[in-house]
């Protein structure tokens, strides 16, 4: 309970600090916490019904402290401080490779989905159908032959399994005073 | 001591059994030499490229610097060497240009501040100093182009092959290509329909058509011959008919 109640505490001085609006921040947050929910309400249908609160509160806590983070940092920025905490090269490249093409795909989506309704005129509902499982299909094969042209590109820079990287973020003092703060706050929480 | 840098030996590949991409292909090119591969579509072109840096794996022999392109010298010969994907999507694979660009100096073990200044060497190369934060997914068609180049260019390759530099650029973009493409002073081969480009960068021209080479020599030569540029679906540059009249 204690932890929870500094968690609230911290997380709201944080997101007074990110100067995001309280609305835009409260409506993303409910709507990631969605499954969070789900999983809260059916454990306190079955056996503990008090879990409901606090598995929903942790949750949208959790949620809403990731909500602030990419909110105000670029995703560059994050990527360059989860590699100065020491997180493996692998888990960093694969975020990074996600972030960069899930726009790749979304074009290609977007440019299938302008095809098909320029092409699927007309009323015939099984045609539109076998035509959208086309494109479905389509997206995914192009999916297959442009990661075997970035592996392919990935070799040929050199790639041999692990993933080093140059680290460009230094901590400032600020950082650690931060660091510091939330630390005592926690650990105060824990004992009081 | 011979200047010969690459070798390909009575190399021949097929995508399937029933199509032959290239046949029985021989030819030498000697180091800092700038060649153009041209044919039609379909001629084979970007097959001898992917050959050539061991994507693909066809019956006969390639030599690169003298040493064979086999399993084992793999590694060794792609630190020689860096190939240009037509399309940069392809190419640019990181969150941002600084990433992509030292993923290269990354796997030849570098020292962080050797890989800095290379990923900041090379974007003046482009012409885009200043670029590396950016996300590559915002970057114009143009900009990544000239970003999939510096990514080569880091890595200080022997040999460049480029498949295809100039295609779906503006033509103030394609001349800033080819002006990084003349200063460049290593070995140059590119596959390209651009043939006014070929005229510019290369002396020598290589001529495919269905996985044959029809003719090998001079760039100036090749492409003046009408009958033969139309006979492998090409035509001759306007700047070439213009001097015809």
């Amino acid at each position: 309970m204690e932890t929870s109640c500094s968690l609230c505490f911290y997380g709201n001085c944080i997101l007074l600090l990110s100067k995001l609006p309280v609305r835009y921040f409260i409506s993303r947050s409910m709507i990631l916490s969605v499954p969070a929910f789900i999983i809260a309400l059916s454990a306190s249908l079955f056996k503990y019904p008090e879990w409901f609160f606090f598995i929903s509160f942790k949750s949208f806590l959790s949620v809403g402290i990731m909500v602030i983070l990419i909110s105000t940092a670029s995703f560059p920025l994050l990527i360059s401080v989860l590699q100065s905490i020491k997180i493996p090269g692998l888990f960093i490249s694969l975020l990074g490779f996600i972030y960069r093409y899930s726009f790749l795909l979304i074009d290609e989506f977007e440019s299938f989905q302008r095809t098909y309704k320029i092409r699927a005129v007309g009323n015939n509902k099984k045609l539109k159908r076998t035509a959208l499982s086309n494109i479905t299909a389509v997206l995914f094969r192009r999916s297959l032959l442009r990661s075997e042209n970035i592996y392919n590109a990935m070799l040929l820079r050199g790639f041999n399994g692990t993933f080093p990287y140059v680290n460009k973020f230094e901590h400032s003092v600020f950082d650690y005073m931060l660091l510091f703060f939330v630390l005592i706050i926690l650990t105060g929480a824990r004992f009081v | 001591m011979s200047d010969t840098i690459i070798k390909y030996e009575n190399v021949t590949f097929g995508y399937s059994e029933n199509h032959t991409a290239l046949k029985n292909i021989s030819l030498t090119i000697n180091k800092n030499e700038k060649i153009a591969v041209i044919g039609g579509n379909g001629a084979g072109k970007s097959t001898l490229l992917l050959l050539l840096c061991g994507i693909l794996k066809g019956k006969g022999e390639i030599e690169i610097s003298g040493l064979p392109l086999i399993k084992e010298n793999l590694i060794a010969l792609r630190k020689k060497m860096g190939l240009l994907f037509q399309d940069p999507d392809d190419q640019l694979f990181c969150p941002t240009v600084f990433e992509d660009i030292a993923f290269g100096p990354l796997n030849l073990e570098l020292p962080d501040e050797e890989i800095k200044r290379r990923v900041k060497e090379s974007l003046l190369q482009v012409g885009l100093p200043g670029f590396e934060d950016r996300s590559p997914h915002h970057l114009s068609y143009g900009e990544m182009k000239r970003i999939s180049l510096a990514t080569l260019f880091a890595m200080k390759p022997e040999i460049l092959a480029l498949d295809e530099p100039t295609s779906n650029l503006d033509p103030k973009t394609r001349r800033k290509i080819l002006e990084i493409l003349k200063n460049y002073s290593g070995t140059l081969i590119i596959t390209t329909h651009d043939l006014e480009a070929v005229l510019e960068l290369s002396n020598r021209a290589i001529l495919l058509y269905k996985g044959e080479i029809v003719k090998d020599g001079k760039t100036v030569e090749i492409i003046s011959d009408e009958n033969l540029m139309n006979k492998c679906d090409l035509e001759i540059p306007l700047s070439i008919k213009l001097n015809k009249l």
